[in-house]
């Protein structure tokens, strides 16, 4: 620890020495123009070869750059365009650039650390950018569904088709039982929460707790984000690449870059779009000849006599998924943004209002947010970058997911036959009816009644904040030493609502008319860091350059959340004081992380051999040694072989990447602690808690190895990355089971090891290509096998779930952890046994996106393939049970009662689709169009669909979906769904 | 270049350099990272507190009070006092009325593996109390002796639950300190042996733990929260303790010492009005918050009474139902059972659910008359035994005196009895393990061709888990 500090002070003492510029100086200037066009490109980045610092072009694509006397090595690259290097003799003032367009993005910087970059082209770990441009082809509830199909190794799935968000990424398997499964998120250096904080239906549904479980269509924080100011992503997959993030980084780091300014006058950008929705799918329900035929399914004599009194004789039939998910009501986005940069200053500026509809009545969700990033450079030395964004997210999600009071609808529909009107008024009530069937009591409802009458809101306001400020302490031909300090928050409030009134049917069913609960949460989440990097440019040909960098971060993340049910209001009154029953939770969490890193960076051999090796030393107040330090090194290395054997090959690449990451104990998992034992007789208690915590608990470790190779043929129209991986992830986080009659449950350890194992392919190609016509076209594939090695405990069931009547995952030594086990006669004699049946993973995931642009048109579209893995379709078994499955009597009887003698495989479904996820058509209008408009310069129309259509056997609504939201297993329970969408939008897009 | 931005830069440098050692000083303290958990104590925090000792001891009667409520939902199924039937969750009534294929239909990994992990982890806090009261050096001698008697007591009572749910399968009596060690599993007939011997310590560490206890007791104690009275509940347990080991294997010299128990307890022989019936220990309940409920209310709406509740009621002689079905036995709208479950539907309900603060008795005085019969019963009293069961059948039932007479078939005398434990303790645990107790088991109604009557309840999975692959001696015969 004393060396870290050590090296700190004497890079902080040599920041306060007088520094001298390097006397013998000149300037060079030239224009950067784009190739086939001729036009200026601004702020293109211009600079010495293996230097981190340059200057930018103006609006008129020109530069001026003070280079050291004798030849240097000029290099001008911007995203988007492919690099140039001018050799600038001794004697040139000038150099002009000619860049031409980089369709396959071969191009771009990838993420070394915390202040560090390099070249795409020599990279040694597989990396994964999305631009702009292809993120935020068709809009999406958030930026996951944005990225789904467009990261090689990155699996992305929508938890529901409820508004707003709540999906789920995962990067190369699971890689934690118990601890965070999620990525890390950084934007902008920050790293920012994306937590998934039930906002309170469960108070409602009694999915699972009184004021709030997993179970209520959660959604994550990553949905607070704007696509739309985000200049690219880059996910960092490997241990080697994520390493740099220490101990949070086993599930992959997602690093956002948000837009900024460009030199130049100006710009201002107005999108507005308007689109609709509409049920990908309605399962549909049986219907019913007459009274005979349903008098079995009518739940009771309330139901009995609602059936006697519709049927005569012939039952009639209602589409209520039609009438309760047919909403098509136009959904709006409106986007603003400016960015310009005069003399020292840039800016980027947005404000957005995305207002999406569901396709359930009073569901929607609705997004206004804003921000402003500014760069700022004083004198020649010193920048300083500074980017606040503030957000307002509502939701109303409606009703949906597990259900034990009877208002989710689906669950309702699965047992009522669908020959009433439920949207017929009772004039007693003025509301809709009352649900007869399925004991028509207090034990289900009407699903009109309840989404007319229940709220269900949740608020959130977010505000995030960073600044950057970058010195350049040595400029040098050969030495460059940069100083960073960076400092960032974000901060969220969370605010959810629920108010069922007391004249619900299902009201009384808990002895108590009326509910409300509110559930406020409230994370704050700080980092700061600073960095200190030497390049050093020997500039010969053994050694291009070396690039050393230290530093040192402090992070802090704590959440507070509280919540408040009361249940038997006051007449009208609908918030829980005067209540009957209160119930009150309240939790606070912290997280406090110190790391230190030092990493070295060389390129050499003509810039055909890179090597990267480093290391990061974390420690956490969540581990149970809190003084210690864990030590998370990598390296790697790549060599590149360029125009070997034929012309035809531009570029062969080899890379090896080996490293380490972590992933730190949950909060609390080192305390030894007793349990409120509640209140008896007025008097508190304490009693022991059932998880025995482990003052010895320390972080998982992954150690993973990648190596692959990337080529580019023919002049850059084919590009192919190969990548395999294997990695370990041993010191899981684990709950030993004590013996219950011990009277404890669970100690919390490490230990076992799990392990995933997989490929990556990527091929890019410019199949064709003539005068204004281009095709463009990428494959993705990913497949992996995830294994549980051995673990100290006996095998356990993952996750959250159902048991083994519908199906989950068991992690067991020396097995498939995906693997689905359930009840099934396979035993001795046909006895019903809890045994592997089936795969949850996908045998692979491929996508395959194309883009044609022709003359000012544009079209593309994306197909997402999931081949096999398999999803517990309680939906399904929903249905069947209810006698209401669309094919009850040609199948559902048959797979019920199969079902109900202990085999549940007949609800266990191969979740193979083929989905179209986007396609989108653009027309940039002639400048003459746009001109109509005063001050316009261009003007593009757009027509968009996501989702547009899903080829799949599935029987329910989705196989992507989750009922328990996030998790690491047991990611394939569908119950009762809010169902998916088909979302279309026309946009108009107006730059001045 | 000029001097000015030279200078400039200079500042700049400066000021950054100062910055940068300020946040890398701050943020290398390991000091930093030194923050309390503010949502639950550490145990190490909670122990120095004065208030440890009582909050330890509620803690006891608090999960005593968790534990019985299951308890009654769990034998009031499997002895088809009542049901549960959730529309939504077939599994609270197929895994106690159906059980899943197979012949052994109990489901370890199911829903029916209560009264076990609950009692277990009492005896946990109980083991806890006990040492934390022996290395006291602030307690007197007699404080430390009395805080002894109430926990031993409790623990009797914990193990009781335990081994009435599990009859023949046993049990585990031993906590041990590290709570990944196993404790051995042991016979139905050890497991009696050591419950009674806790009780009869335990009542010895009453008697003398002089005039009160360091902690003070919950209302529903009332009467009992001296260690002098704490010891008329603590007799009153063992009696039924005794009671049960008697058709368990313990035979005639545990129904005498069930009786002696008995004698030695709060039984009030001469009770005839409902008060005195009712007199004895109660688990209070409130809608407060950080309080629970009145199990019985949380699941009201769910919770029927089995048909032949009504059709096997005694009649008064103006050929009317029995009292006590008059108060426990409310009609509600029909229910059957869960769609996909088998069964029968009712329209009754059951009065103590109407509450959030109705109490629930742990042992009364009418329990304990009819333990008296029972063991004056097996100690061929049959005269004794008909005396109080006319004495329940006048007083509770405010039915005429039974036609039985001692000169009666013993068998005809423990129906009569029985019949009058089912109403008179409708819905306390009772039904189901005294059908047990005396191979009836096979009487009870099986309303479905599939339906069954468990015997006993599974050791739950996770119990048998940890034993797999460990010396015989650590495994019971339940897995």
């Amino acid at each position: 620890m004393g060396r870290f500090l050590k090296s700190l002070a004497v890079l902080a003492a040599v920041a306060l020495l007088p520094f001298r510029a390097e006397a013998q100086t000149r300037d060079v200037s030239g224009k950067v123009t784009q190739a086939v066009t001729g036009q200026p490109i601004a702020d293109v980045t211009v600079g010495i070869v293996g230097q981190q610092v340059g200057t930018r072009t103006n609006e008129k694509g020109e530069y001026r750059l003070r280079v050291p006397m004798g030849e240097v090595l000029v290099l001008a690259r911007q995203l988007g365009f492919k690099r140039q290097t001018i050799r600038v003799g001794p004697a040139e003032k000038t150099a002009d650039f000619v860049l031409e367009r980089d369709v396959l993005q071969l191009e771009g910087v990838t993420v070394t650390g915390a202040a560090t970059v390099t070249d795409r082209r020599v990279a040694a770990t597989s990396i994964s950018t999305v631009s702009a441009e292809e993120l935020n082809k068709v809009p999406a509830r958030s930026v996951e569904s944005n990225l789904a199909g467009k990261v090689a190794g990155a699996r992305m799935f929508e938890n529901s088709g409820a508004p707003g968000g709540g999906a789920q990424i995962q990067i190369r398997g699971a890689t934690s039982v118990l601890g965070q499964g999620d990525p890390l998120y950084v934007v902008d250096g920050i790293i920012i929460s994306n937590a998934s904080i039930s906002s309170g239906a469960s108070s409602v549904t009694r999915a699972s707790g009184s004021t709030g479980s997993s179970q209520d269509q959660v959604v994550n924080r990553l949905a607070d984000l704007n696509p739309n100011d985000i200049e690219s992503i880059e996910v960092l997959k490997s241990a080697a690449a994520s390493a740099i993030y220490g101990s949070r980084a086993t599930n992959g780091v997602v690093v956002i870059t948000t837009k900024r300014g460009k030199q130049g006058k100006a710009t201002w950008n107005v999108t507005q779009r308007v689109g609709s929705q509409s049920m990908l799918k309605n399962l549909s329900s049986r219907s019913f000849a007459d009274y005979a035929s349903v008098k079995d399914w009518t739940g009771g004599p309330i139901g009995d006599a609602a059936a006697k009194a519709a049927c005569n004789p012939k039952c009639p039939f209602y589409d209520w998924q039609q009438q309760l998910y047919g909403r098509t009501s136009p959904s709006f986005e409106t986007l603003l943004s400016a960015a310009g940069g005069v003399n020292n200053t840039r800016f980027f500026a947005s404000l957005n209002d995305r207002q999406e509809s569901g396709i359930m009545i009073n569901t929607g969700a609705r997004r206004t947010g804003g921000r402003i990033n500014l760069d700022q450079s004083i004198g020649t030395k010193l920048t300083i970058s500074a980017g606040v964004d503030v957000t307002h997210n509502f939701f109303q999600r409606g009703v949906g997911g597990n259900d034990n009071s009877g208002t989710s609808p689906i669950y309702t529909f699965g047992y009522s036959p669908a020959i009433i009107d439920l949207q017929a008024i009772d004039p007693l009530t003025n509301r809709p009816v009352s649900m007869p069937f399925n004991g028509g009591g207090n034990g289900t409802s009407n699903p009109f009644d309840v989404l007319n009458n229940l709220v269900n809101k949740e608020d959130v306001w977010r505000q995030a904040g960073n600044v950057r400020a970058n010195y350049t302490l040595v400029s040098t031909a050969h030495n460059s030493v940069q100083l960073s300090y960076l400092a960032g928050i974000d901060r969220f409030q969370q605010e959810g609502y629920q108010y069922s009134p007391n004249y619900l049917q299902y009201e009384s069913a808990d002895n108590f008319l009326g509910t409300a609960n509110q559930v406020n949460a409230s994370s704050f989440q700080m980092n700061q860091g600073v960095n200190a990097v030497w390049t050093w440019t020997p500039g010969n040909k053994l050694l291009t350059s070396a690039t050393t960098s230290v530093g040192a971060s402090y992070e802090n993340q704590t959440l507070n959340t509280y919540s408040l049910r009361g249940r038997g209001l006051l007449p009208t009154v609908q918030v829980p004081v005067g209540a009957t029953d209160l119930a009150v939770t309240n939790g606070k969490n912290e997280f406090r992380d110190q790391s230190y890193y030092v990493n070295e960076q060389l390129l050499g051999l003509n810039e055909k051999l890179a090597i990267n090796a480093g290391f990061r030393a974390d420690r956490s107040s969540a581990n149970g040694d809190r003084a210690k330090f864990y030590v998370f090194p990598k390296v790697s290395g790549s060599y590149r072989f360029v125009k070997p054997f034929t012309d035809k090959i531009d570029d062969i690449k080899f890379r090896v990447a080996v490293g380490q990451s972590g992933n730190r104990p949950r909060y609390g998992d080192r305390d030894i602690l007793y349990a409120n034992g509640g209140l008896i007789g007025g008097q508190s208690s304490l009693v022991s808690n059932g998880t025995l915590g482990n003052t010895g608990i320390k972080p998982e470790t992954m150690n993973e190895t990648e190596f692959g190779t990337d080529i580019t043929l023919f002049g850059s129209r084919l590009n192919l990355e190969l990548t395999r991986y294997q990695r370990r992830i041993s010191n899981l986080l684990l709950t030993f089971p004590l013996p219950p009659s011990s009277g404890l449950g669970t100690q919390i350890i490490n230990g076992g090891q799990l392990s995933v194992q997989g490929n990556e392919m990527t091929i890019s190609a410019v199949p064709f290509r003539k005068g204004s016509f281009e095709w463009s076209s990428r494959l993705i594939y990913n497949a992996n096998v995830q294994r549980t090695d051995n673990i100290p405990v006996p095998s356990f069931a993952a996750g959250s779930s159902f048991g083994s009547t519908y199906g989950r995952n068991r992690i067991a030594a020396n097995t498939r952890s995906t693997l689905i086990w359930g009840n099934a006669p396979l035993g001795l004699n046909g006895a019903v046994r809890d045994t592997i049946l089936f795969d949850s993973n996908p045998v692979h995931t491929t996508t395959f996106s194309n883009d044609f642009t022709w003359k000012k048109f544009g079209l593309s579209f994306l197909l997402d393939w999931r081949n096999g893995g398999s999803v517990s379709d309680m939906t399904n078994n929903l249905f069947d049970e209810g006698g209401q499955a669309r094919d009850y009597v040609a199948a559902g009887a048959q797979r019920y009662a199969t079902f109900a003698a202990g085999d549940i495989r007949p609800y266990i479904q191969n979740g193979t689709y083929v989905k179209v996820r986007e396609i989108t058509l653009n027309y940039t209008a002639p400048q003459s169009w746009a001109s109509k408009i005063p001050g316009a310069s261009s003007l593009r129309f757009n027509l968009s669909g996501r989702n547009l259509f899903m080829f799949s056997k599935y029987w329910s609504y989705d196989p992507e979906f989750s009922n328990f939201g996030n998790s690491n297993f047991t990611r394939f329970i569908d119950l009762a769904p809010f169902p998916s969408s088909r979302q279309y939008f026309f946009s108009l897009d107006v730059g001045f | 270049m000029t001097t000015t931005p030279m200078r400039n830069a200079l500042t700049v440098s400066r000021t950054l350099g100062l910055a940068l050692t300020t946040v890398a000083v701050a943020a290398c303290s390991s000091d930093q990272l030194q923050i309390t958990n503010p949502n639950t104590p550490t145990v190490a925090a909670a122990s120095a507190d004065p208030q440890a000792l009582q909050l330890q001891a509620t803690g006891l009667l608090r999960q005593l009070r968790n534990g019985r409520g299951g308890l009654i939902n769990d034998f009031g199924r499997f002895g088809r006092e009542m049901f549960i039937y959730t529309p939504q969750e077939g599994r609270n009534t197929s895994a106690y009325l159906q059980g899943i294929t197979g012949a052994n239909k109990l489901d370890p990994a199911g829903f029916a593996v209560g009264v076990w992990g609950g009692q277990y982890g009492n005896l946990r806090d109980i083991f806890n109390l006990k040492k934390s009261v022996a290395a006291s050096g602030t307690l007197t001698a007699a404080q430390k002796s009395a805080a002894t008697g109430f926990a031993k007591t409790i623990e009797g009572l914990e193990l009781l639950e335990v081994i009435s749910g599990r009859d023949t399968l046993g049990g585990v009596v031993e906590i041990k300190q590290n709570a990944s060690d196993i404790a051995a599993f042991v016979s139905r007939d050890s497991m009696y042996k050591y419950i009674l011997g806790t009780l009869d310590d335990g009542n010895t560490a009453l008697a003398a733990g002089g005039a009160a206890f360091p902690f003070t007791l919950h209302a529903g104690f009332a009467g009992f929260n001296t260690p002098a009275t704490f010891a008329k509940f603590n007799r009153a347990i063992a009696g039924k303790a005794a009671a049960y080991y008697a058709t368990s294997g313990g035979g005639a010299a545990a129904w005498q010492r069930s009786l002696t128990a008995l004698s030695a307890s709060f039984m009030n022989t001469a009770a005839t009005s409902r008060a005195d019936l009712d007199a004895g220990p109660f688990q209070p309940y409130s809608g407060t918050t950080g309080d629970t409920g009145n199990p019985f209310f949380g699941s009201s709406a769910d919770l029927f009474l089995h048909p032949s509740t009504e059709t096997d009621a005694p009649l008064k002689a103006d050929g009317t139902k029995d009292n006590r079905y008059l108060a426990k036995v409310k009609s509600k709208t029909s229910r059957g059972p869960p769609a996909g479950v088998t069964g029968i539907a009712s329209s009754l309900g059951y009065t103590g659910d109407a509450s959030i603060s109705g109490s629930v008795s742990i042992i009364r005085n009418e329990e304990l008359l009819l333990l008296r019969a029972e063991g004056l019963l097996g100690t061929n009293d049959v005269a004794g035994a008909l005396a109080i069961i006319n004495q329940i059948r006048v007083n509770s039932g405010g039915l005429a005196p039974s036609t039985l007479t001692s000169a009666s078939p013993a068998a005809a005398v423990l129906t009569e009895l029985l019949l009058q434990k089912r109403y008179s303790l409708l819905l306390e645990g009772a039904r189901w393990v005294d059908m047990r107790r005396y191979n009836l088991l096979n009487t009870l109604p099986l309303d479905a061709s599939n339906h069954f009557v468990a015997r006993v309840m599974p050791i739950p999975q996770a119990e048998c888990l940890v034993r797999v692959g460990k010396d015989p001696s650590l495994a019971g015969p339940g897995c």
